[in-house]
C-alpha cells in the first residue's frame, strides 16, 4: 500500500483522539465514582438504577412511617400502663373494702376511687402529635368527659371507633392504634368510667358497690391487659418490618452499586494502560512523522 | 540526419522535465492539504519522424498532466459521509436531550414523582399535620418545576434545531451556486484543452461538504460536470441551480425544491437527522411524558376529588389540569393547604385518601406499568438511542477514515516519492542539457575544419 504523508499525519491523530476519548471517559468515571452519568452510558443500567431508586426512596418512607407508628403506639402503651396501674389499685381498694373494719371509711375510698377516675380519665383523653391516642380518627375533641353534674362520663365526639392504619410496605397496611372504642367500648352503659362512677356513689352514701359494677371494673382490667398485650404485639412487629426494611434497603443499594459504582482499582490501571499507549504514540510519531527523504538528500 | 537534431530532441526534453519538475513542486507544495489531489505528468515519446526510409525519434513529450484518484473510493466516501453525519448530528442532539432529563439522579422526575408519591404516603400517617401537608404542596411543587423545566427545555432544543435546519439549508444553497460556478469554469477549461485539476479539487472539497448536509447523488459526464440531486430532485448542473427552502409539511420539517412543491425524501445527513429530531424524535418523548403526566393528573385528581379536606369540603381537584407542559397545583391548596383531600370519610384522622393517591406509585396505570416504570422506560428508551446513534456515528467514522486513507494512499502527496521524482527528472533535465553540450562541440569540431 502506497503511504502518503496526510495518510500518517491522519491515521496518528485518529489513534491519538480515540485514546483521549477513552481517557476522558475513565477519568470521568473516577471523579464522579459513577459509570453511568447519562443514561446512555448504559440504558439497561439507567432502567435498573431508576426502578431501584425508586424502591430505596418507598422503602426510606415506610421506614419513616414506621418510627413514628413507633412512637404513636409507644404513647398508645404508656398511657395503657397508667390506666392499668390506676387498675391495680381499684383491685386492692376493692378487697380492703370489703374488710368490715374498713366499713366506716367508705366514704374515703369514695374519694380515692374519684381521683382514679380522674387519672384514667386523663390518661384516656391523652394525645400525640394532636392525635387522641384512643379517640378514633376523629380529633375534634378530647374524646371522653363529665357531664355538667359529674354524674356521668359522656363521650364527646361522634365516633372513638376509627382505625389509624399506616402504610409499611407497598402492599402492606398496618393499624397503630387501640380504639376508644375498642378499649372503653360504648361509653354509657357499663363502661369502666361509668362503673366506677356507680361504684364512687354508693360508697359516698356508705353502701357497698353493686357486685356487678365491680366485675365491669375487673373484666374492663382484663380487657386492658390483652390490649396491652396487642399494641405489644405490633409494636414488635414494627420492629421486625424495620429490620426487614433496612435489609432490603441494604440490598438494593448493594444492587444499584453493582451497576453504577466504578472499581476504581480497575479504571486507574485502565487510565494507566491508555497513558502508557498515549506516551508511546507520542514518541513514535515524534521520530517518524518529520522524516521523509528531504533529511537524507 | 543533422546535427541540429540533436539540439531540438534535447531542448524539448529540458522543455518538458522542466515542466515535470514545475508538476512535482506543485505537489509537494500541497502536501499537507489534505483536499489536495497528486498530479502527474503524462510523460510519452515525442511523435517520430520518417525519412530517407528510416523512422528517427524525436524525442519526449508531456500529454497531459493526470489527478491520480479512484472514482469508486470518492463515490463511497461520500455515501458514507451522508451516514455519518446523519447519526453524529443525531448523537450530539440527542446527547443534549438526554442532560436536560438529569437522570439518574435525585434530581430527575423519576425520583421527583416516587417523593409526590412518598409524601402522600407520609401525610396518610399523620393527616391533620400541617408541616406534612406542606410537604406534600412541595414535592408537587418541585415536580411541577422539573415537568415545566424538562418541557421548556425540549421546546428550546426542538427550536433550535429549526434554525439550525434553516441554516443548513441555506449551507446548501450556497453550495449548489458554488458548485454550479466551479461546473461553469471547468467546463470553460475544458474547452480550451487545459486541466483544471486544481478547480475540480475545490469542486470536490463542496461535493463532500454538501454529502454532509444531505443525501446526494452525483453523476459526473465525460467533461467531469458534476451534476447532483438531492433525494432524487435535481439540484445542480453546469447550467442551472436548484434552490430548496425548509417547510414543515404534516408535522414534517423537510426541503422543498423551488421548482417543485412536493416535499424531499431526506435519509442522509445533517438534515435529516435534524429532520428527524424535530418531526419524530422530540415530539415522541414529549407526548409520552404528556402522557405519564396525564395519567398522573387523572388519576390523582380522581381520588383526591372523593375525599375530604380538614373542612369536610370535598369534591376537590388535586391538580387544575396538566396542559402544554405545564402541571398546574389548584391554586386554592397553595393557599390553604388544609384543602388538601386525605380523609375519605371527613374525619381529620383518617388518611385512608391519602393513602390509595401514594398507592397510585404502584399502580399500573399504563403500559401494564407503574407511572415511574413508565417514565424510566422513557429515559431508558432515549438514553438507548442515544446511544445507539453514538455507535452508528463510531462506526460510520471508522470506514469513513478507512475510506479517507484509502483516498489518502492514492491520491495525496508522498514527499519521499516527489522527491525521488524530483531526482529523475533531475538527472533527465541534467542529461539533456549534457546533449546540448554534446552536440555544441561537435558542431564546434565540424566548423573547426573548415
Amino acid at each position: 500500500m502506497r503511504v502518503s504523508d496526510v495518510m500518517m499525519g491522519k491515521s496518528f491523530l485518529a489513534n491519538l483522539s480515540q485514546m483521549k476519548n477513552n481517557m476522558d471517559k475513565i477519568n470521568r468515571e473516577i471523579y464522579t465514582g459513577s459509570k453511568i452519568n447519562k443514561p446512555s452510558d448504559s440504558p439497561g443500567g439507567t432502567l435498573k438504577v431508576l426502578n431501584l431508586n425508586e424502591s430505596i426512596a418507598k422503602g426510606e418512607s415506610y421506614k419513616k412511617n414506621i418510627a413514628y407508628s413507633q412512637s404513636f403506639l409507644n404513647e398508645s402503651i404508656s398511657a395503657m400502663e397508667e390506666i392499668e396501674s390506676e387498675m391495680g389499685n381499684l383491685e386492692q381498694l376493692f378487697t380492703e373494702i370489703n374488710n368490715a373494719s374498713n366499713q366506716p371509711y367508705l366514704k374515703n375510698y369514695s374519694q380515692k376511687i374519684g381521683l382514679s377516675i380522674d387519672s384514667i380519665l386523663s390518661a384516656a383523653n391523652r394525645s400525640y402529635d394532636g392525635k387522641y391516642l384512643f379517640g378514633g380518627t376523629d380529633f375534634s375533641s378530647h374524646p371522653f368527659e363529665y357531664n355538667a353534674d359529674k354524674s356521668a362520663v359522656e363521650q364527646q365526639v361522634d365516633s372513638i371507633t376509627g382505625e389509624h392504619n399506616v402504610k409499611i410496605g407497598p402492599t402492606t397496611i398496618q393499624k397503630i392504634n387501640v380504639t376508644g372504642g375498642e378499649l372503653f367500648g360504648t361509653i354509657g352503659s357499663g363502661d369502666v368510667f361509668n362503673s366506677l362512677i356507680s361504684i364512687k356513689n354508693k360508697l359516698a352514701e356508705g353502701e357497698m358497690p353493686t357486685q356487678n359494677d365491680i366485675d365491669k371494673v375487673k373484666d374492663f382490667h382484663t380487657d386492658l391487659l390483652d390490649k396491652l398485650s396487642y399494641a405489644g404485639n405490633i409494636s414488635n412487629y414494627l420492629d421486625n418490618a424495620d429490620a426487614m426494611l433496612d435489609n432490603r434497603i441494604l440490598n438494593l443499594k448493594n444492587l444499584v452499586s453493582i451497576e453504577r459504582d466504578v472499581d476504581v482499582a480497575e479504571s486507574v490501571i485502565e487510565l494507566q494502560n491508555q497513558e502508557y499507549m498515549m506516551q508511546v504514540a507520542y514518541k513514535t510519531a515524534s521520530s517518524l512523522l518529520p522524516k521523509s527523504l528531504v533529511d537524507y538528500l | 540526419m543533422g546535427i541540429s537534431r540533436v539540439f531540438d530532441i534535447s531542448k524539448r526534453s529540458l522543455a518538458t522535465y522542466q515542466k515535470a519538475i514545475d508538476i512535482t513542486s506543485h505537489n509537494i507544495a500541497n502536501a499537507a492539504n489534505a483536499n489536495y489531489t497528486r498530479q502527474r505528468a503524462r510523460i510519452s515519446t515525442e511523435v517520430p519522424e520518417k525519412s530517407a526510409q528510416f523512422v528517427w525519434g524525436t524525442g519526449v513529450k508531456i500529454d497531459g498532466i493526470d489527478r491520480v484518484r479512484d472514482r469508486l473510493v470518492e463515490a463511497q466516501i461520500i455515501s458514507n459521509a451522508q451516514s455519518y453525519s446523519n447519526y453524529n448530528k443525531q448523537s450530539v442532539v440527542l446527547g443534549q436531550i438526554e442532560q436536560l432529563f438529569s437522570e439518574p439522579s435525585e434530581l430527575g422526575i423519576g425520583n421527583l414523582m416516587t417523593k409526590f408519591f412518598n409524601s402522600w404516603s407520609e401525610l396518610s400517617v399523620t393527616p391533620n399535620s400541617p408541616a406534612l401537608r406542606n410537604n406534600v404542596i412541595f414535592s408537587a411543587q418541585n415536580l411541577a418545576d422539573k415537568v415545566r423545566n424538562v418541557n421548556n427545555d425540549l421546546n428550546t432544543i426542538r427550536a433550535d434545531v429549526f434554525s439550525e435546519f434553516k441554516e443548513k439549508t441555506d449551507e446548501v444553497n450556497t453550495l449548489l451556486s458554488e458548485i454550479n460556478e466551479f461546473n461553469r469554469q471547468i467546463f470553460s477549461f475544458k474547452s480550451t484543452n487545459q486541466s483544471p485539476n486544481d478547480l475540480l479539487d475545490q469542486r470536490d472539497v463542496l461535493v463532500n461538504d454538501l454529502s454532509k448536509l444531505v443525501n446526494i447523488k452525483v453523476h459526473y459526464d465525460q467533461n467531469n460536470m458534476a451534476t447532483i440531486s438531492i433525494g432524487g430532485v435535481f439540484a445542480v448542473d453546469q447550467s442551472f441551480t436548484n434552490s430548496f427552502d425548509m417547510q414543515v409539511i404534516n408535522n414534517k420539517l423537510t426541503l422543498v425544491a423551488s421548482n417543485n412543491p412536493n416535499p424531499i425524501e431526506l435519509n442522509g445527513g445533517e438534515l435529516y437527522a435534524l429532520s428527524d429530531t424535530y418531526s419524530n424524535k422530540i415530539t415522541s418523548y414529549q407526548s409520552k411524558l404528556d402522557l405519564i403526566m396525564n395519567k398522573l393528573v387523572e388519576s390523582t385528581n380522581t381520588i383526591h376529588q372523593s375525599g375530604y379536606d380538614l373542612n369536610k369540603s370535598t369534591g376537590i381537584k388535586f391538580f387544575e389540569g396538566y396542559s402544554s407542559g405545564e402541571l398546574v397545583i389548584n391554586g386554592d391548596i397553595l393557599s390553604d393547604p388544609a384543602m388538601i383531600a386525605a380523609s375519605s370519610d371527613g374525619n381529620v384522622g383518617n388518611g385512608q385518601l391519602a393513602r390509595s393517591i401514594a398507592d397510585i406509585a404502584n399502580t399500573n396505570l399504563l403500559n401494564g406499568q407503574t407511572l415511574t416504570e413508565n417514565y424510566a422506560s422513557l429515559i431508558s428508551n432515549i438514553g438507548n438511542q442515544k446511544l445507539t446513534n453514538e455507535k452508528l456515528a463510531e462506526a460510520n467514522q471508522m470506514v469513513l477514515e478507512n475510506l479517507e486513507q484509502q483516498r489518502a494512499s492514492i491520491s495525496s502527496v508522498s514527499i519521499d516519492e516527489e522527491m525521488t521524482e524530483i531526482i529523475k527528472y533531475q538527472r533527465s533535465f541534467d542529461a539533456s542539457a549534457k546533449l546540448i553540450q554534446i552536440a555544441n562541440q561537435m558542431l564546434e569540431q565540424i566548423v573547426g575544419l573548415i
